[in-house]
């Protein structure tokens, strides 16, 4: 493939290429509404950076390839149709595309939950030296409490969660009889958002002011109040929200529809039973997750006052 | 000899694993010395539970454990296992037995509370505010004037109702001798009651993470004799309209010690001269080097009069923005500021940066 087929194809180069625009977006967004309303300076780096968590894995999204199929079929352009040649994994690079099979799709959500899981364990590891002996020895108490939020969020939304979404993507259309999962591109686009929240939490370390230090239940009114680093567990809240979602209801629409004749309800293995009861759970409750982050977000951005009861807020809504 | 049934075998490994397990768990000492009438209350609630959950806990065990080591593959062996189809009388009895108990512990707990949290005869109210990084309170005067203090003294033997409120974020109200805690939450006032029972000091704590400092909001509490506890509340009331901290008094760099003191600054930030040894904020010691670095020209006393009043519109570089309370230009009265600007301005050059 020439330079210029493989930035248009889905792929990694097409990655390096998009998520620089989506920051000059974001930049250009900010320099134009900023300039519009007669404010100094024009570029805010709050404000670019705010963007930029949005569009930014987005486009890491797009560039990879999640959205090529829907896209041609949304714009009426021809659709490649689905010919199973990209199914299975032949070398280790085929881990680091976006693969329909469900049986790749399991493996590197295991491997990627397992990679959030050490980075999580070492900073818990970071923490006990800390506090080896009384006192601050080499980290500051915004840093501490920053460590352990995130080694918090990493545990629970990147390895606890997800985990067991990739094991049951791996084995659960083999125990119902089912070919795949009920729909396997949404399943990639599950996958993929997964390493990008994680990737933003571990990025809000480099945010001035340090990463987020509420603990991973970030209660208002302090997560209000705190450095941009709130701002990237709110988003990334968002996509490892998101990616819950779209992979429970894949779940249950596999099991409801997708059994081999025979497998009735009640002749379903216990793991089966256990995802599909995990996956309504899932589905009930996560979309609050989402939504009280999105408050949190717009009383941190947009100035709502959501949680501020001198406003009329109300903190138990959190 | 053991009985060769497998049920019956793990009834006996499980009876002796209770029969062991229980008296050393109960004679664990989990809690602090017991320092209100309540106490006891909620110790006992605490080894009921234990009492029921040992036992459960044991059982699942036991079936795991043994039913792993018993029942295991051997290598050669590859058939299915037989085909089980459901125990109708074995899952309405796993699901009744633990919803009775669960239901019963929680009347029980529900009794508990609501006995502790009865109305008693003769209560005195004390009023709680948690702020970033410190708790203050205020007692009922004469009049009906408040009383604020930053010492909590109870009197022995005496009801106590706190009514808990915060001026920022989420703190929690905890004194671990006294059994109790409250979410302080912004925009509601919540409460509970005390009988003091242990003359002493007691800890207080912030058991809600409420930002860098969170670690550091801890005080204590002095239940004091009656007669104690009226010659204090009487010297506190008559003392907060004549000494020197209060507002209208003249501004010396005596009085801003007292300010200093007075309004939590020592869990922040460190100064040689108060005492104070706190790491979240700017060292105070080196206050007039710093001034003189990033004030550019502007006197000293007035870098360090913006840093108090409001404190995000110049952060040191290194500490986090938003973290110092910035309602201290409406707290202190002009007196009062220019006092602890005086006492820093004097106090705050010598240091030099070394820490003790």
């Amino acid at each position: 493939m020439t330079l210029a087929q493989r930035l248009r194809a889905p792929g990694w180069y097409r990655v390096a290429v998009a998520m620089p625009l989506a920051v000059a977006f974001a930049l250009g967004l900010d320099v134009l509404i900023r300039s519009l309303q007669h404010q100094h300076p024009v570029i805010d780096g709050k404000a670019v950076t705010t963007i930029s968590l949005i569009t930014v894995p987005l486009a890491f999204i797009v560039a990879i390839g999640c959205f090529d199929y829907w896209f041609r079929w949304a714009s009426g352009a021809p659709t490649i149709p689905e010919d199973h040649s990209g199914h299975g994994a032949r070398t280790w690079r085929d881990y680091f595309r976006v693969n329909t099979d469900h049986k790749v799709i399991g493996i590197q959500y295991i491997v990627t939950t397992f990679f959030f899981f050490i980075v999580g364990g070492v900073m818990a590891m970071l923490m006990r030296a800390e506090l080896a002996s009384p006192g601050m020895q080499f980290i500051t108490p915004n840093t501490f409490n920053g460590l352990f939020s995130v080694h918090a969020s990493l545990m629970i939304f990147l390895f606890i969660i997800p985990v067991f979404a990739g094991i049951a993507n791996y084995v659960i259309p083999l125990m119902i009889g089912a070919p795949d999962m009920a729909f396997p591109r949404l399943n990639a686009l599950s996958y993929w958002l997964l390493p990008t929240a994680g990737i933003m939490m571990m990025a809000s370390f480099l945010a001035p002011g340090g990463s987020f230090a509420t603990g991973w239940t970030s209660y208002a009114p302090l997560s209000d109040v705190q450095p941009l680093g709130q701002t990237f567990f709110n988003v990334a809240i968002q996509l490892a929200g998101a990616s819950s979602i779209a992979t429970a209801l894949n779940f249950l629409v596999t099991i409801i529809t997708m059994r081999a004749p025979g497998m009735t309800f009640w002749r379903m293995p216990l793991l089966v039973w256990a995802n599909f009861t995990t996956s309504l759970l899932v589905v009930i409750a996560t979309p609050f997750i989402a939504g009280s982050q999105f408050f949190v977000l717009f009383d941190r951005t947009l100035g709502t006052h959501f949680f501020d009861p001198g406003r009329g807020g109300d903190v138990l809504m959190y | 000899m053991l009985p060769k049934s497998p049920l019956a075998r793990m009834f006996i490994y499980g009876a002796i694993a209770v029969a062991i397990l229980l008296p050393i768990t109960l004679s664990i000492d989990w809690f602090p010395e017991q320092g209100s009438a309540s106490a006891h209350k909620i110790d006992t609630l605490y080894d009921v539970l234990l009492i029921a959950s040992v036992p459960i806990f044991v059982l699942v065990m036991t079936v795991a454990i043994y039913s792993v080591i018993r029942f295991r593959a051997r290598p050669d062996d590859m058939r299915d296992g037989p085909p089980i189809h459901g125990n109708a009388r074995l899952e309405v009895a796993w699901v009744t037995i633990p919803f009775l108990l669960v239901t019963g512990l929680a009347i029980y707990a529900w009794i508990t509370l609501n006995d502790i949290e009865t109305k008693k005869k003769g209560e005195m109210l004390v009023h709680v505010y948690g702020r970033q990084f410190e708790w203050s309170y205020a007692y009922q005067g004469p009049h009906g004037r408040l009383i604020q203090s930053n010492e909590l003294y109870l009197p022995v033997d005496k009801p106590v109702k706190f009514l808990i409120r915060t001026r920022d974020v989420i703190h929690s109200f905890w004194v671990p001798d006294f059994r109790l805690k409250s979410d302080a939450v912004p925009g509601i006032t919540t409460n509970w009651r005390t009988t003091p029972t242990r003359l002493g000091i007691h800890d207080v704590v912030c058991a809600e993470l409420c930002g860098p400092g969170h670690s550091l909001m801890r005080g204590t509490v002095h239940v004091v004799t009656d007669r104690t506890f009226t010659a204090w509340l009487a010297k506190l009331g008559g003392a907060a309209t004549s000494t020197a901290a209060a507002p209208g008094g003249a501004a010396t760099p005596a009085a801003g010690k007292q300010v200093f003191a007075a309004n939590g600054c020592a869990s922040c930030h460190t100064l040689a001269a108060a005492g104070a040894s706190g790491k979240v904020g700017p060292d105070l010691d080196r206050v007039v080097q710093d001034a003189a670095k990033y004030a550019k020209g502007r006197p000293a006393a007035d870098y360090i009069r913006q840093s108090i009043v409001s404190p995000n519109a110049f952060v040191v570089p290194g500490f986090p923005r938003g973290t110092m309370p910035q309602t201290f230009g409406q707290q202190l009265s002009p007196q009062q500021i220019d006092a602890l600007v005086k006492f820093l301005i004097a106090s705050g050059g010598g240091g030099g940066g070394k820490k003790k």
